[in-house]
Formats: structure tokens, C-alpha cells, sequence
């Protein structure tokens, strides 16, 4: 017993004044060496796009309520609802698989459309573990600006096969994963500077001075990420809480260039368009475009809008380009280059301003891209306002190897998948499904399929779902838009993670600018249900011919605009 | 006071110092400044609304009010639509020259937080139990709140994302509980709707000084439109406003008062007839400085020539007189061992579905059935 | 051309059974209908205690008591009852503000002995009496007057030792006990040293009651107007109001954050947890008994200041330079008192915590190495603080360096520890430590129990102004909790007893942290008003299609009725 104390006190106390040298596995997952870390890795994709990743990592101590690099806001959050391994994922765009092949960091720092969240919490059980998420979401939507206080037990689901943790944890028997995720969130300016304040050099030393809201929010594809988790080295001697600050994004050069140029996007005069001379068919007016004619020269500041202010003092900075070895890389004087393959990696000058140039290359140099494990999508099938139906097509493009992948979807309590309709189109190729069924205004419906597709075929995952009508109070303000579906998650046993796109529902939804017209239709329902029943009971029904006629005046008057109109006629 | 004047700046300083002493002593007994601002419009169309309120949120932010003390609500996401071909900014005047976006926002409640009942608890301070420090109104007796709202409204009440509304009463009852408990000092109510002066017209707590854009049966008007954004971009009371803040109040320092302002107001440019409520203000309107509520106010104290003692402890010396206090609880240093507590419990969780070929359910409802069957058909035959 | 019609006639039954019916539906309407409606429309208000709520309120329920005990000690004068009740007059008479008074006893292992043999025999209690003043009765000891002759040919003085309650008061030798002269002025002077020890916390005290009694007032109050007593200290009511404002409100916890900001990148870090141990965990552990403190620290690099506060230099040999420019010649950066209310930069500095309870922010703030050193002008430690928030200090080291050890920290701790005493609101007057957390504790109780009186009567007032509001049962609760705090706090206080389990803090805490949570009850949120126009909208369908036909025939039946009593009367008469 005494040396299970012992164990667990030094695996939990870390001294942080103790100078390490730990054996660091893959630079990714374990870096141990160091307080702090960046690195800025920009990718050439074809279509004359950029990727650019922007790596920030902090390592903390454990327990400790002094902090250096760590942000205290963050550890203090962790402290106050006890979460364990924390990660946060705001994106916005698509990743366009087909041209730019295998997400970058294996999928993992992307997230859905929107804010997702997941989080190992530790708790005695699933009361306290709910508390304990209540106060992590809530305590997040103060820090980061978003409304991550909206992800409560209706938006929650506890996966089972998809997410593991990625950390070093003591007890593991103790946690418990929660998942949520909002998908029709704003991403902002507003979380990204809340982001930014969470890094030591803040914006203004390093990499993080090139991050611009007005960049980064015209990308085509941006997810800005945080993970937290206890990592520790190989022997497990040591362990610090590392937090992993990721922004990912995809710029379209030419687009920059052109923001750069006239903020306002204005159509090309007629003489400046490229256009396709191959094409027979018309002429004059008409105008093929012809895309990549050349790799379009941009330099950093150009792209970000901003230069890039010298190293950060308080770790190291890495700069690397991945580009085809041929095309030509310029760098401001004051840095070296270290070639490797196809990456050319630059250390920083200290105080001044660097920046990295790629002049234009006609014709275009080919990029490759490594095709990634599986090309996923989603969409809607039916039609009506009752019932509907998903069908996800997953696509293993390798010739050889089979895929094992575990299919995740969160559906809101409105959309009741019917589980028995749950069909494949490649026989034997589920393996195990889980499922947790809804709950009307509870809980949502949460279903999990291990699915194994063999080489060079596509699966078709479909089920159908009915549609549920609602309160009046429980739509949104803007109803008419349609409810917003989480996207489903794949992870591949290797990993890797892909995330579909977004589905947009349209529910029953009455027109809520009439609410007097419904008053009186109502009302006129109750006095023919009740005024008819009453009647009946209290009247007395007697022949209209032994009744004196009443209204004599009336019928007179009646009588003879008659007999005019008759007149009228016969006169003509 | 003895000035020893030795260069013509610290002379200076001790008269600034004075007059501040002076002034602060005599007006402005508000210890600090908060700012609610609030857009309750929904959609594109709307986008003026909210570039009116991040023009006031810009305004307080140069004067010097921090975004600890601003509670910014806007209803709906402007800057990063879709619609917008300026990602990441908002402007208020066609020649885009200022971005309220910025780099540096904070927005408190966003989208479809943004209703009636959060903004009635914000005020009240009747939140729910896990609500953070930045999405509550930590006021306090000394403090002066400015209360900014736009949308659309109507006669005595105002819209909320086009779905709810909120009535004068309502404010003027949260308001009247905010002063129950002591939670402002003196608050200015600023609204830019239509009909906008019926929303005060229901006040009844002190210290309110409340100003509207048009009065009954009156619309309020937008001033401009952008081409490239392709909607409206401010609104005309709020543009004069800013225009009388932006020319003469240029910093935190500056003496112009609240009837300045209110009288910069010229209906033929604005196009509808502002109005202000003093009544249950008693103060003289040209004693009350627009930083007042505008601006932040923050006291500091220094230990200033003659109170060499002030804070100079040693504290060592501290220590070791505080180590003898016997107190009756003395922290033990708890080792913060994580008692090997017991496994969770878990027991909500997806279950695995499986093809059970088994058929005694099968047998179980058929037996189900047939007794069912059964018992309808004899009771059927029953005699009557 | 019509022939005069008449239906055929009704059977009495078929009349009689109609009347029934509409009888039945009219009792089902009322019987059931109305007070089922009643039900589900009315708002559910608990009954709270509202009188004594509203004598809390007013000030009316409880005198509060501050009586101070301070047993004297006088081994080598014959006849110390006389001198007490001589000084126990002078103190009274002196004492403006009666509820803070000060009673004097003689010790009581003293008047034993000197009952005995006229002659003090000192035990070794006496000498060894503990500090905190704790005797075998409830009360405790506020200080401890010891009066000792002192040397020959000085007059009357006192001196107060730093880490006791002991007050020596050396009377002067030519005392004559029988002279009404001298010991007069012996008397006097030990009421006015008493007096002047205490006078801060009485000041205070005096100011929380007579303050909080009054409904909060409209205009805004002039300084000067509060019913507060002068006291013969001649109190500057500006000086106790300006405390006030710089005093945090009290929290059972507090959290304490020690930050490090640096304009650059340097120093990377500091030796703050040590030098927390060492220097300030002793004096938290002593405040426990009053408030618990939680700590935690952090390290900002790039921090710069507002963009609005520009140092200026000042150079060091002022009469030769003409121009301000630093071209190598010594001098230094100087910040002025106005740039310092903008000096933290909220926008960038995240400073924010999420507890739920107050911080006490401290900053320590490294210039630029070219606006190194930074002073602030007329500052003698380089320091501020700002009133309800916490205490900057900028430090200049020497050398740029990357690590702050404990011996650079220790100026700035000093600061620290001396700001936050005063951010709490112990009195710095008395130079002892065991007596200025005695009168922390007994300010705070004061101040809690104004603070719950006042929170009921918002209550009270806020109850009676909005009928439309529900008030759950949690509500009344929570002020039947609070009022048998304060009645608890209100006997604790005229007992004495201040602090420990019991005592009149732990009430007021109880009180206090009670009516804040009736007050802030989550439900209690207003109803939402609705118009009149909704009210018929609602109403109108049901009642419209329903009320009409059941009127018009409850009107028929009523005018047949009387009709038949017509006949029925008229044949009476005719028959």
C-alpha cells in the first residue's frame, strides 16, 4: 500500500526545478525538453493554395498554482471542474479532400463546423460527472467568448470506440469522456483573441504576430484548437501538463493578393482573363477559364498581412516550408536554412522582422499530395416534413489496404433514427454498433458503428429517421433557416480522424406571424364544439312553421328590392 | 499646500493634482464604470444595429473602460457572415475607415443568448449558479452603468431577435431592483429604436437619466448605407451621437458635460425628436461630465511625499509577529494525495447492439399476442 | 296574412330539466372552473416575516454593542478601583459614539492578591499571560493595560509592544494616588491613550452603523451629511469615506493573485512561491480566523502598457540639460499620478479569475530595458494601489536578468503584505498586530451585519413593490436562517465574544451569505410583463364562445323565473 503512495506520488508531484533530460519521442506527441514551443509549417497545396499551421505548445506543471508559460486561466478552469485531458476545436470552411489530400496532424486538430468539445472528467459517477461538465462548458464560454454554455445533457454523448485519450493518465478508471458540439456557432474574432491571450509572446514576438482575424476568417478552411493533456516520458519519471495550441488554416493566394490590392472583390477587366484558347465553341463573349497557369508568387507578409516579428525568446521557433524541392524559397537575410527533402526549415532572427518569399513559377510545378485514408460525405435523403434519411458515403480510394473505421454520430432529440433501417451497402462490413436511443427533450440519439470497408470500394451507410414537430417555445428565432446536425465523426484505427460536413434540417415549423389568426380559428372551434352541444341541451326546437315569423320589416324590404330587380331584367 | 517649485513640471502635476482632487471630491462620487450594450437584432438586414452598438462598445473602450466592465451582447454574428465581404469587420461610415471589429473583442453573450430573460437576470443578478465573472454585472453602490439598446421597438416595448419582446416595464422594474440592492450609483439609459422615448417613460427609480432617439409614433431612420456591404450601416441618432463623442471627447480628461451633448441634438439632421428624462435625475446636467458614464474612473493611491510610512513593513518582521497569532484554524499543508479512490461508477452509456438469433423472444410475443387475441375474442362472446 | 302562430306548449318537465341543466353548467363553471383557474394562475408567494424583517431593516432590532474589555494591571499602586472608576468616567464622558465603549477591569488574579496582603504578589500567570488575551469566561480580552512606574523624572507616556495585546503605560514617579490633581491627570492620560488607540476602529464602526440605516437616498450625498459622530479625535469624515472606498467587501475567501508582468521578454521567472511561504503564508494563516485566502501566481511577457501612458525623462542633472532627451546621460523614466489610473492595460493583461469569490490582484511590473528604471512620481516605494482591486509596484532591476530570486522579491512583498492589510481594511494605527486583527474582526462583524439588515430590508421593500413576482419556499427559508443568525450575532456582539466558532463574525458570515442567497434566488425573476392585449388574446377564445350562450341563458332562466313569481304573486293576490 505504502508503495502504491509512493508510486503515485511520483508520478504526481513532478519537480519543475529539477533539469530534465528526457528521452522525446516523436516531436508531436512528447515534448518534454522545453517550457515552451512553436512552429509555423506552410504547405504548398495544389490550386495554388497555402496551408499554414501554427503550432504553439506550453508545458505546466501538475497541482501547482504558479505558473510561468502555463495560462493560469486555463489550469485554473481544469482545477475547478476537474477535467483531465480537455479538447476544444472551432472550425470553419471544408477541407477539400480530393485536391488537398491527407489533413494535416493526422485530423486531429480539426473539428466540426462550429465548436466541439470533448473532455476526460474525473468523478465518482455520471451525476457528478455531468456537474462536473456543466462547469467545464460553462467556465469555457467565459474564457473563450463562445456559447458553449448551450452544450448541455441534450447535446452530450458519451462515445465509446471513437475518441481515446491521448494522455498519460494515473487512473484512467476514474474518467469519463464526455462529447459535445455546437454546430451553428460563429467562429470570431472574439474567440480568437481570448486565443491569443493565452500564449506567452501574445501576438507580438514569433509566429503568433501573423495572426489576423481578417486572414484567418477569410480562409477557406481554419480551425483554431486546443489540447490539453498530462504527458510524460518514456519511463514515466516525469510528467507536466502540456497544452497544445494549434491554428490551422488554408489561404487562397490568389484571393489575398487580390484583398490586398482592392478590399473589395471586383470582377477582372475583360483583357486580363485567361482564358482557355482550346475551347472551339464561342468566342468573344464567352471565356473558358484556365486555371493553374502558374504558381503565383506570395511572401508572408503579403499573405497574412502582416510581417512576421522576430523569434519568440521564451522557446524555440521553427519556421518550414514544404514546397516541391524545385520551386524557389527566399528568406529575409538574418536566418539559415536547413534542407531536408522537401522541407526547408529556417531559424529566426532574434529582433527583426522575417520574411519568406516564393517568387511565381510558370509553368506550375506538380505538388504531390498523399491521398488520405478515406474520402467521407454526408448528406440528406427523402422528402417531406415527417421523415427523412442519412446516407454517408465512405470511400477507401488505397488498392491494398482494408480500412477499419469507426463511424460516430450525435443527433438532437428531434431526429428519431430508426435503427432497423440501418443498412450497408457492403456485406459484412459492420462489425459492431452501438447505440444509445433518444429521449424527447432529453438526450439525443447517439450511434456508433465499427464499420470495415475493403480496398478500392465505397460504403453506403443509410438509415432513415422520423422528424418531430415542436413546442413553440423551443424554436429558434430564425426557425425558418433549418437545425443544424452535427457532423459525423471517422476514425480509422490508425488515428486518423475525418470529420463530413454539417447537415442543415428543416423541421414542421409553423408560421409564427400569426398568432391572432389562430386565436380565432380557436375560437371559432370552441363555439361550434361547445355552442352546438349547449344548444342542443338547453333549446328547445320547435317547426319553424309554428313559430310566428319575425323580422316582417325586413322580409318586406327584401321582398321588393326583388320584384326591382326583376324588373330590371325583364325590362331589358 | 506648499508647492516647492523646482521645473515648471512637477508645479504642474501638483495643480493637476489638485483640480482632480478638487473635481473628484465635488462631482463624481462613482467609484467605477460599467457598460451594458446591447443589439437585439437578428439578420443581415439588421446590420446597422449592430454596428451602432460596436461603435458605443469602441467609444467606452478608447475612454478607458475595461472589458471586465463591459457586458457586450450582440444577437447575431455580423463580422464573419458569410454575407460579408469584409471578413472580420464591421464599419459604420462608407468610407470604412474605422473597424469596429478590431483585434481586440470581447463579446459576452452572442447569438441566441442574447433574450429578455438573460438580459433581465444580467441585471437583476439572478444568474444561474455556473455562470463566469465575465457574463454577470458585478456592480456595487459607486458604480455608474451606461445602458445602450438598439433594435427595433415600438410604443413601450422593444424586440428581441424578432422572436420576443421586452416591455418598459419590465426595465424599469429589473431597474428598480437593481437599485433595491444597491447595485448602481447613477446609470445613463440610451436607446436608439423607434418610438424610442416610450421605453423610459416607465421609469420610476432615481438616479436615471435616460435619452431616446424619437417619440411616440415616430420612427427612427438610418443615416447612411455602404454600396460594397450592401445594407444600411448606422443609425442617425447614434451617428450624431458618435460624431459629438468622436470630435470634442477625446480622452478620459475631458470637461464636456452631459447638456453639451444633449444639446448637439438637431432634429432636422437626426430626422426624428430625441428625448431625455431628467426627472429622476437630481443632478444639474451641466455638472455631470460625459466621462462620467462614458469614461472609467480609477482612483489610485500612492504613498505621496510625507507618507514615507505608508506601506513600507517589513515583512519578514510580519511574519514571524504573525507566526505567534495562535489562529483557530491553522491550514495544515494538505498533501494533496489523490486517495487511491475507488473505480467510477458508470452506468450511462451506449449499449452494444446485437443480432441475437436467439428465438425465445420471438416465442415470448407470439404467446403475448395469442392471449391477447384470445381474451378479445371471449369477451366478445360474453352475454351482455 | 299570417295567422297569429303559437308553438305548442312546453311540458314543466322538459323546463325543469333545462333549468337543471343550466344550473349544472353554471356550478361546474364556478364549482370547478373558477377555483381551478385561481390554482393554476395564481403566483405562489411564500410568507416571509416581513415585520421583522423591516425592524431589522431600520436599525430597530438590535442595538449593536461593541464593548471592548481591557484589563489593567497595577501591581505597585495602592489603590487602582479608584483610578479605574475615575478613568471609566473620563471615558464615558469622552465617548461620543456609545455602542463602541471601552470597559476596564481590573485583572483578576491581581485583585485577589491584592486583597490579601495589600501588596501584589505576581504569579507567574500574570507574567506569562497568553497574547491572545483568552480568559476562562467567554469574553476576550481586547488589550491588556500594564502600569508600571517609569523613570524617574519622565512624565506619563505609553508604548505598545508589536506582536501583543500588552499596553505599558509608564506613569510618571512623582504620582501622588492621593492628590486629586495628579491622579486626574494620570486618568485622563490613560483615557486618551486608550482612547487614541481605538479611535480608528471606532471611527469605522460608527461610520458602517449609522450609515446603513438609512433606505439608499436619491441625491447624492454630500460628505459630511452621514449622522456619524465626530468623536473628540476630530474625525475627517472624508478620510473614513475614502477607506471605505478602498476597503474590498468582505468574503469568507479571497483569492490573491501575484502576477508578473514584463514589457519584454525577460525575466522568465521568479522565486514567487518561496518567497509566498516565507513571507506572506504566516500573516494569511493568521487572517484565516477571518477570512480563508486562496493564491496562485503568473508570469506575462509582452505586456505592455496602455497605449496612452508615456513616461517621461527626467533627467538627472536637471539645470544642465535643456532638452529632455536621453543621449546617455543619467536620469530616469517618471510616470505621472494621472497616467496611473489607466496604467493597467485590462485589454491585453488577462487578469480575470473564476472563482466566485473576489480577487486581490498584485502586480509586479518589469519596464522596457530602454525605460528602465521607471519611477513613479513622488512615490517613496515605487508602488500604488488601487482601491477595491489590488496593488501595483514597478520594479527596476538592477541588471537585466532572467530569474527574480527571493532577495529581489522581497521589496516587493513588503508592499504587498502592508497594501493588503490596509485592502482589507485592518486599521494601521495601533502597531500591534493581535489588536489590529481584533479590530478587523470587530469591523467586519459590524460590517455584516449591516449588510444582511440591509439586504432584508431590500427584500422587504422589493417584495411589497412587485406583487407579479413568485417567491419560493427557499426564499423564506433562507430569511428564517438569517434572522436567527442575526438575533445569534446581535447577543454575541453585547457578550463580547468577536471571533471564534460562535462568535459574532461567524454569525454575521452565516447571516450574510443567507440573505444574499434569498435575495438572488434564480426563480425570482420578474415576470414578464403582460399587456393587456395578450391577456384578451388569451382569454377571449375560450371565454368568448363559452361565456356567451351560458350568459345569455343563465339571463333567460333568471327573467323566466321571475316572471312565473310575477304570475304566481298576481294570482296569490287575485285568488
Amino acid at each position: 500500500m505504502r508503495l502504491l503512495h509512493l508510486l503515485s506520488a511520483v508520478l504526481l508531484f513532478p519537480s519543475a526545478l529539477t533539469s530534465f533530460v528526457a528521452a522525446a519521442d516523436t516531436p508531436e506527441s512528447v515534448q518534454l525538453d522545453n517550457d515552451y514551443d512553436e512552429s509555423l509549417l506552410l504547405k504548398t497545396l495544389p490550386g495554388n493554395s497555402v496551408l499554414a499551421s501554427f503550432r504553439f505548445v506550453s508545458n505546466g506543471t501538475f497541482n501547482d498554482h504558479h505558473h510561468t508559460v502555463f495560462p493560469r486561466s486555463l489550469a485554473q478552469i481544469l482545477e475547478h471542474s476537474n477535467a483531465r485531458e480537455l479538447h476544444l476545436k472551432f472550425s470553419l470552411g471544408r477541407w477539400d479532400a480530393e485536391q488537398w489530400g491527407a489533413q494535416i496532424w493526422d485530423g486531429h486538430t480539426g473539428g466540426g463546423t462550429g465548436v466541439e468539445l470533448w473532455a476526460w472528467v474525473e468523478a465518482d459517477d455520471d451525476a457528478a460527472a455531468d456537474k462536473r461538465w456543466t462547469t467545464l462548458t460553462n467556465a469555457l464560454s467565459g474564457l473563450f467568448c463562445a456559447s458553449l454554455n448551450f452544450i448541455d445533457s441534450t447535446r452530450t454523448i458519451r462515445p465509446v470506440l471513437s475518441f481515446q485519450p491521448e494522455g498519460h493518465h494515473a487512473n484512467p478508471d476514474r474518467l469519463h469522456l464526455l462529447h459535445g458540439g455546437l454546430p451553428r456557432e460563429p467562429v470570431c474574432t472574439e474567440n480568437l483573441t481570448p486565443f491569443l491571450k493565452l500564449l506567452p509572446c501574445k501576438g507580438r514576438a514569433g509566429i503568433s504576430s501573423l495572426l489576423d482575424g481578417h486572414r484567418l476568417f477569410d480562409a477557406q478552411w481554419q480551425t483554431m484548437s486546443i489540447d490539453v493533456k498530462p504527458v510524460c516520458n518514456s519511463d514515466g519519471s516525469q510528467c507536466r501538463l502540456q497544452v497544445v495550441q494549434t491554428v490551422d488554416m488554408v489561404l487562397d493566394v490568389e484571393r489575398s493578393l487580390q484583398r490586398r490590392d482592392s478590399p473589395v472583390p471586383k470582377p477582372r477587366p475583360l483583357d486580363q482573363l485567361n482564358c482557355d484558347p482550346t475551347r472551339s465553341y464561342g468566342s468573344g463573349d464567352n471565356c473558358f477559364p484556365q486555371s493553374n497557369l502558374a504558381d503565383l508568387p506570395w511572401s508572408l507578409s503579403e499573405i497574412f498581412g502582416r510581417p512576421l516579428h522576430g523569434s519568440c525568446p521564451l522557446g524555440t521557433t521553427d519556421v518550414c516550408v514544404v514546397a516541391p524541392a524545385d520551386r524557389q524559397v527566399f528568406a529575409s537575410q538574418a536566418s539559415a536554412e536547413i534542407k531536408t527533402g522537401d522541407k526547408r526549415c529556417y531559424t529566426l532572427p532574434q529582433k527583426s522582422d522575417f520574411d519568406l518569399l516564393l517568387p511565381r513559377q510558370s509553368p506550375p510545378l506538380p505538388i504531390e499530395v498523399t491521398p488520405p485514408p478515406l474520402y467521407a460525405s454526408r448528406s440528406f435523403t427523402g422528402h417531406g416534413q415527417e421523415r427523412g434519411g442519412v446516407q454517408a458515403v465512405i470511400r477507401n480510394p488505397s488498392p491494398t489496404e482494408t480500412v477499419k473505421m469507426i463511424y460516430l454520430e450525435s443527433l438532437p432529440w428531434f431526429m428519431k433514427p430508426y435503427l432497423h433501417t440501418l443498412k450497408t451497402t457492403i456485406p459484412n462490413s459492420l462489425v459492431d454498433l452501438y447505440y444509445r436511443p433518444n429521449l424527447d427533450r432529453q438526450r439525443g440519439a447517439h450511434l456508433e458503428a465499427a464499420l470495415e470497408i475493403p480496398p478500392n470500394s465505397t460504403l453506403t451507410l443509410t438509415y432513415d429517421f422520423d422528424k418531430s414537430v415542436l413546442r413553440y417555445t423551443e424554436y429558434p428565432p430564425d426557425a425558418n433557416r433549418g437545425f443544424d446536425i452535427a457532423p459525423a465523426v471517422i476514425t480509422t484505427d490508425k488515428g486518423y480522424q475525418i470529420r463530413t460536413t454539417s447537415l442543415l434540417l428543416n423541421l414542421p415549423t409553423p408560421d409564427f406571424s400569426m398568432p391572432y389568426n389562430t386565436i380565432i380559428l380557436s375560437s371559432t372551434v370552441m363555439a361550434l364544439a361547445f355552442g352546438s352541444v349547449f344548444n342542443l341541451l338547453v333549446r328547445r326546437l320547435v317547426g319553424a312553421e309554428e313559430v310566428p315569423l319575425r323580422g316582417q320589416k325586413l322580409r318586406g324590404l327584401v321582398a321588393k328590392i326583388k320584384r326591382l330587380g326583376e324588373g330590371k331584367r325583364k325590362a331589358e | 499646500m506648499k508647492l516647492r517649485i523646482t521645473t515648471p513640471i512637477p508645479t504642474l502635476l501638483f495643480t493637476l493634482f489638485a483640480l482632480l482632487l478638487q473635481l473628484s471630491c465635488v462631482h463624481s462620487q462613482h467609484t467605477s464604470n460599467w457598460a451594458v450594450l446591447v443589439s437585439t437584432s437578428r439578420f443581415w438586414f439588421n446590420y446597422r444595429h449592430l454596428a451602432n452598438v460596436l461603435s458605443m462598445y469602441r467609444t467606452v473602450k478608447r475612454l478607458g473602460i475595461p472589458d471586465s466592465q463591459i457586458i457586450l451582447m450582440l444577437a447575431d454574428d455580423v463580422a464573419c457572415n458569410p454575407r460579408n465581404v469584409f471578413p472580420a469587420s464591421v464599419f459604420n461610415n462608407a468610407d470604412r475607415g474605422l473597424d469596429l471589429y478590431g483585434d481586440n473583442i470581447e463579446v459576452d453573450y452572442r447569438g441566441y443568448e442574447v433574450t429578455v430573460e438573460n438580459f433581465i437576470r444580467l441585471l437583476t443578478d439572478r444568474v444561474e449558479p455556473d455562470t463566469p465573472r465575465s457574463k454577470r454585472l458585478l456592480t456595487d453602490d459607486r458604480s455608474n452603468i451606461f445602458v445602450y439598446m438598439t433594435g427595433h421597438g415600438g410604443n413601450e416595448f422593444l424586440k428581441f431577435q424578432d422572436a420576443e419582446e421586452i416591455s418598459a416595464f419590465d426595465i424599469a422594474d429589473a431597474f428598480e431592483q437593481m437599485w433595491e440592492k444597491k447595485r448602481y450609483h447613477q446609470m445613463l439609459f440610451m436607446i436608439d429604436t423607434c418610438q424610442a422615448n416610450t421605453m423610459y417613460s416607465k421609469f420610476y427609480s432615481p438616479n436615471i437619466l435616460a435619452t431616446g432617439s424619437s417619440k411616440l409614433d415616430q420612427s427612427s431612420y438610418s443615416h447612411h448605407a455602404d454600396n460594397d456591404v450592401g445594407v444600411a450601416v448606422i443609425d442617425r441618432y447614434t451617428y450624431y451621437n458618435l460624431e459629438f463623442l468622436e470630435n470634442n471627447v477625446k480622452n478620459a480628461s475631458s470637461k464636456h458635460t452631459m447638456k453639451d451633448l444633449f444639446d448637439s441634438y438637431d432634429t432636422k439632421k437626426i430626422h426624428s425628436d430625441p428625448g431625455v428624462r431628467t426627472d429622476l435625475f437630481h443632478r444639474n446636467l451641466d455638472e455631470v461630465l460625459i466621462t462620467d458614464f462614458f469614461g472609467n474612473v480609477q482612483n489610485v493611491e500612492t504613498d505621496g511625499v510625507g507618507e514615507d510610512e505608508k506601506w513600507k513593513v517589513d515583512v519578514s518582521e510580519l511574519a514571524r509577529l504573525a507566526a505567534n497569532i495562535t489562529s483557530p484554524k491553522k491550514q495544515q499543508k494538505e498533501i494533496k494525495v489523490e486517495e487511491l479512490k475507488g473505480k467510477a461508477e458508470k452506468k450511462i452509456s451506449a449499449f452494444k447492439v446485437e443480432e441475437k438469433a436467439s428465438w425465445t423472444q420471438g416465442v415470448v410475443g407470439a404467446t403475448a399476442l395469442v392471449a391477447c387475441a384470445l381474451a378479445w375474442f371471449g369477451g366478445s362472446f360474453m352475454p351482455k | 296574412m299570417s295567422d297569429a302562430k303559437i308553438p305548442p306548449s312546453d311540458t314543466p318537465e322538459n323546463a325543469r330539466t333545462r333549468s337543471w341543466v343550466v344550473l349544472s353548467f353554471w356550478s361546474v363553471v364556478l364549482l370547478l372552473g373558477v377555483p381551478l383557474w385561481w390554482c393554476t394562475t395564481s403566483i405562489y408567494r411564500a410568507p416571509l416575516p416581513l415585520n421583522e424583517m423591516q425592524s431589522w431593516a431600520n436599525g430597530r432590532a438590535c442595538r449593536a454593542e461593541f464593548p471592548l474589555l481591557v484589563d489593567v494591571e497595577a501591581p505597585l499602586l495602592p489603590d487602582p478601583e479608584h483610578l479605574l472608576k475615575t478613568v471609566q468616567h473620563a471615558l464615558d464622558d469622552a465617548n461620543d459614539f456609545s455602542a463602541h465603549h471601552l470597559r476596564l477591569r481590573l485583572s483578576r488574579s491581581q485583585s485577589e492578591t491584592s486583597g490579601k496582603d495589600g501588596r501584589s504578589v505576581l504569579h507567574s500567570t500574570q507574567l506569562t499571560s497568553p497574547s491572545d488575551g483568552h480568559s476562562d469566561e467567554d469574553e476576550s480580552v481586547a488589550a491588556i493595560l500594564r502600569l508600571t512606574p517609569g523613570e524617574s523624572g519622565s512624565t506619563h507616556s505609553y508604548q505598545l509592544n508589536n506582536s501583543s495585546r500588552v499596553i505599558d503605560l509608564y506613569y510618571s514617579p512623582s504620582y501622588n494616588p492621593s492628590s486629586t490633581a495628579s491622579s486626574t491627570s494620570l486618568s485622563i492620560f490613560i483615557s486618551n491613550t486608550l482612547q487614541e488607540i481605538f479611535a480608528e476602529e471606532q471611527q469605522m464602526i460608527s461610520h458602517l452603523l449609522s450609515s446603513a440605516t438609512s433606505a439608499p437616498s436619491p441625491s447624492p450625498s454630500a460628505p459630511g451629511t452621514t449622522n456619524s459622530s465626530n468623536g473628540s479625535n476630530k474625525v475627517n469624515v472624508a478620510e473614513v469615506q475614502r477607506k471605505m472606498s478602498r476597503i474590498m467587501r468582505y468574503s469568507p475567501t479571497y483569492h490573491l493573485t501575484f502576477s508578473l508582468f514584463t514589457a519584454s521578454g525577460t525575466p522568465t521567472s521568479w522565486e514567487i512561491e518561496r518567497s509566498i511561504d516565507d513571507y506572506l503564508q504566516p500573516l494569511l494563516d493568521a487572517l484565516s480566523g477571518i477570512s480563508n485566502f486562496t493564491v496562485d501566481s503568473q508570469v506575462q511577457f509582452y505586456a505592455s502598457m496602455s497605449p496612452n501612458v508615456v513616461p517621461s525623462w527626467v533627467p538627472d542633472n536637471l539645470e544642465q540639460s535643456e532638452n529632455l532627451q536621453q543621449n546617455g546621460q543619467p536620469g530616469k523614466w517618471v510616470l505621472k499620478r494621472d497616467d496611473l489610473s489607466s496604467f493597467i492595460n485590462s485589454a491585453e493583461w488577462p487578469l480575470a479569475s473564476i472563482t466566485s469569490y473576489p480577487t486581490i490582484n498584485f502586480i509586479v511590473y518589469v519596464p522596457l530595458e530602454e525605460q528602465t528604471p521607471l519611477y513613479i512620481s513622488e512615490s517613496a516605494t515605487n508602488a500604488f494601489l488601487l482601491p477595491q482591486w489590488g496593488g501595483v509596484m514597478v520594479l527596476n532591476p538592477s541588471k537585466p536578468t532572467t530569474h527574480l530570486s527571493k532577495d529581489d522579491l522581497k521589496p516587493a512583498l513588503d508592499i504587498f503584505a502592508a497594501q493588503l492589510m490596509s485592502l482589507l481594511g485592518a486599521p494601521s494605527h495601533p502597531p500591534s498586530l493581535p489588536i489590529r486583527l481584533d479590530s478587523l474582526t470587530r469591523q467586519r462583524s459590524a460590517e455584516l451585519l449591516t449588510s444582511a439588515s440591509s439586504t432584508l430590508g431590500s427584500l422587504y421593500r422589493l417584495t411589497k413593490a412587485l406583487p407579479s413576482i413568485s417567491i419560493p419556499t427557499s426564499v423564506s427559508t433562507s430569511v428564517g436562517s438569517t434572522l436567527s443568525s442575526l438575533n445569534n450575532a446581535c447577543r454575541e456582539l453585547k457578550r463580547g465574544r468577536f471571533s471564534g466558532p460562535g462568535g459574532a463574525l461567524e454569525e454575521g458570515r452565516n447571516a450574510a451569505s443567507q440573505a444574499e442567497k434569498a435575495f438572488f434566488e434564480k426563480s425570482m425573476v420578474g415576470q414578464v410583463y403582460f399587456p393587456e392585449e395578450h391577456k384578451v388574446a388569451v382569454y377571449l377564445p375560450l371565454m368568448g364562445p363559452v361565456g356567451v350562450p351560458l350568459l345569455m341563458s343563465a339571463v333567460k332562466e333568471i327573467m323566466k323565473l321571475i316572471k312565473d313569481w310575477k304570475i304566481r304573486r298576481a294570482g296569490a293576490v287575485a285568488a
